[in-house]
């Protein structure tokens, strides 16, 4: 126990101090094992988790699905996207901004990764909301939550990251994303209604498009929805595995930029290079994670964490809200996928012990992390959407993001005390 | 690409960055590109014509490996690997610096180190006769060429401690900013 604390000590302050984390993680594990082993183990140990990690076919499906995001991510679907909800929300009181959570909704069918449903749609939302006079504390902190909605609606690489982890069926999680997402969904919609009743003024309506009209906006997006059936359906129904999806949804992705005659040389080469480049990294900081992670594991760090809450006598749900409130505090310093790789070796474990599902628990970590994207200071998303909007400071984008940290916290808690959320579709499935 | 070829380095010295860079760039994509054409036309192979293309996956998993290390060394150039660079303002300048040094040095053993084990790993399973499962290829040449790209990354790392130690040339501004361009991890 003690060796386990004083390395995860060392850990954070190696990481703090600026040393990249997947080597911080490489280190420290290297030498944790070959205290409590011996030195020859801890570099076999070590050896075969870079080589095991870099040639396994399940986890293909991460160049993959960058790859897919890299392609859909240039082909520009933006601007239909928020068109075809404008179109159904505008004139409603708030509606241009409930139009952008609903479009962020959508554009992350295709993109698993928030940075670039934020970065997406502050292109296409801002100038129209600014345009009808939306205060731009709801403006932007609209876009900055909207754009968490890339990582819970599936496709979601930390989603992919989280199983690759913990040896979770990555088809599972993605399918549990959706009806939370659908709920975050709503919820955004709800506070935009609150703030928007007490603020008339922050968000006035747009003018009304006759019922006739809306059609053809959403019959625009229906490459968007026939990727989405294909890559995600395909998974549901047991068509595909997650890898083959991924493969599909690539070069379905390389089909949508061909169709809308944007492939040109340099965005097919910029589209691969990212993807590699990306999996690079992920990787690096994979191995580390499991290095990291089979040191704390013979270390005995989760088998004593589970007797200490064993001997406390807490509640399963009691030890999830414990480590949901220390992923709120860890989300302020840290970014998404160094919380991820970090944490989930050590409360997995408890998770498992405790016999909660490891989907379900791949859910609530993906919505605490979504959290941890626009919490102050380190919020990415809101740095997203400040280095792309003018005249915006952080602290007025955070002001507008308040009413949606508290309703992603509902919905946190309604999945936490509700699981069947979650848990409902991924259970009908094969 | 290269944000380091400039500076004080010998011609010569900053063609080679500059074509290893390039070299590996397009190995990048030309490998995640097989992989998506491979495995498309395998699922698309076995839906349409229940005929999947043989040990399809046994390649692709070479590949992955393959990708991995040919981004290794690009990222390790660009220093784009994660960190969390949340007190780099408050710390003053010269200890940055000097703590800057300190982790070129450590990611240059820990990069010696893993290239060590490479080779010891790569030796192993050729002497095992190690191969895959189905197409009976032999996989001590990956592992071969993992310990290759380790090395070239152990080598930029120490030319990093070099340049960082010896030259002026603050690194680029660029590569801290967290940019909307390279969204693809969160």
């Amino acid at each position: 126990m003690e060796i386990s604390l004083i390395a995860l000590a060392v850990l954070l302050l190696l990481a703090f101090l600026g040393l990249p984390l997947g080597f911080a993680m490489i280190l420290v594990g290297v030498v944790g094992f070959a205290i409590v082993r011996n030195p020859e183990g801890a570099l076999a140990m070590s050896t075969q988790q870079i080589v095991d990690l870099s040639m396994n076919f399940e986890f293909t499906v991460l160049p993959l699905f960058i790859l897919m995001g890299a392609f859909v991510h240039r082909a520009n679907l933006s601007q239909e996207l928020y068109d075809a909800a404008n179109s159904w929300f505008g004139h409603r009181r708030g509606g241009l901004a409930m139009a952008t959570v609903v479009a962020c909704g959508g554009f992350a069918t295709i993109s698993g990764s928030s940075l670039a449903t934020a970065a997406t749609m502050t292109k296409v939302a801002m100038p129209p909301m600014r345009r009808y006079g939306y205060d731009d504390r709801l403006a932007t902190g609209t876009i900055a939550a909207g754009g968490t909605l890339g990582i819970l609606i599936p496709p979601s690489v930390p989603m992919v990251i989280y199983g690759i982890l913990t040896e979770t069926d990555i088809g599972k999680l993605f399918i549990a994303g959706i009806v939370p997402g659908i709920l975050m969904i709503l919820l955004y919609n709800s506070s935009i209604n609150a703030v928007t009743w007490f603020r008339p003024e922050w968000g006035p309506r747009a003018p009304r498009i006759p019922l006739r009209a809306r059609w053809p906006y959403l019959a625009r997006v229906w490459g968007v929805l026939a990727l989405f059936v294909l890559v995600i359906g395909g998974i549901y129904a047991g068509i595909f595995t997650p890898t083959e999806a991924a493969s599909i949804g690539a070069f379905g992705g390389m089909m949508f930029v061909l169709w809308r005659r944007q492939l040109s040389w340099r965005t097919l080469t910029d589209s691969l290079v990212e993807a590699g480049r990306t999996t690079g990294v992920i990787f690096t900081v994979g191995f580390g994670a499991l290095i990291f992670s089979n040191f704390i594991n013979i270390a005995g760090l989760p088998r004593d964490l589970v007797q200490m809450i064993n001997a406390a006598q807490l509640s399963p749900i009691g030890v999830i809200l414990l480590i949901c409130l220390i992923y709120i505090v860890l989300g302020c310093l840290l970014d998404s996928l160094a919380m991820i790789l970090l944490t989930v070796p050590v409360f997995f474990p408890i998770v498992v012990s405790l016999g909660l599902d490891p989907v379900w628990f791949g859910i609530v970590v993906i919505i605490v992390v979504e959290i941890g994207l626009i919490t102050p200071p380190i919020g990415l998303n809101v740095f997203v959407v400040q280095s792309m909007v003018d005249n915006v400071t952080l602290g007025q984008i955070f002001q507008g993001i308040s009413p949606f940290f508290f309703a992603s916290v509902v919905g946190l808690l309604l999945i936490i005390y509700f699981p069947i959320i979650a848990l409902w579709l991924p259970n009908l499935m094969r | 690409m290269s944000n380091h070829s400039g500076g004080g380095d010998a011609s010569g010295s900053a063609f080679a960055a500059r074509w290893t860079h390039r070299v590996l760039t397009a190995l990048v994509s030309i490998v995640m590109f097989s992989m998506m054409i491979l495995t498309t036309a395998d699922v698309a192979g076995r839906a349409l014509f229940s005929k999947p293309i043989k040990g399809s996956f046994e390649i692709v998993t070479f590949m992955l490996a393959i990708l991995i290390f040919c981004a290794l060394p690009l990222i390790s150039w660009d220093e784009k690997h994660i960190k969390v660079n949340l007190f780099d303002h408050w710390v003053p300048a010269p200890i940055l610096r000097a703590l800057n040094v300190l982790w070129a040095i450590v990611m240059t053993v820990v990069m010696a180190g893993i290239t060590w084990r490479m080779w010891i790993q790569g030796n192993l399973m050729a002497a095992g006769q190690h191969v895959t499962g189905f197409l009976e290829w032999p996989i001590a040449p990956i592992v071969y060429v993992m310990f290759v790209l380790s090395g070239l990354t152990t080598i930029i790392f120490a030319v990093l401690v070099w340049q960082k130690l010896f030259q002026r040339s603050t690194p680029p501004a660029e590569a801290q900013q967290i940019s909307a361009e390279n969204p693809g991890v969160d």
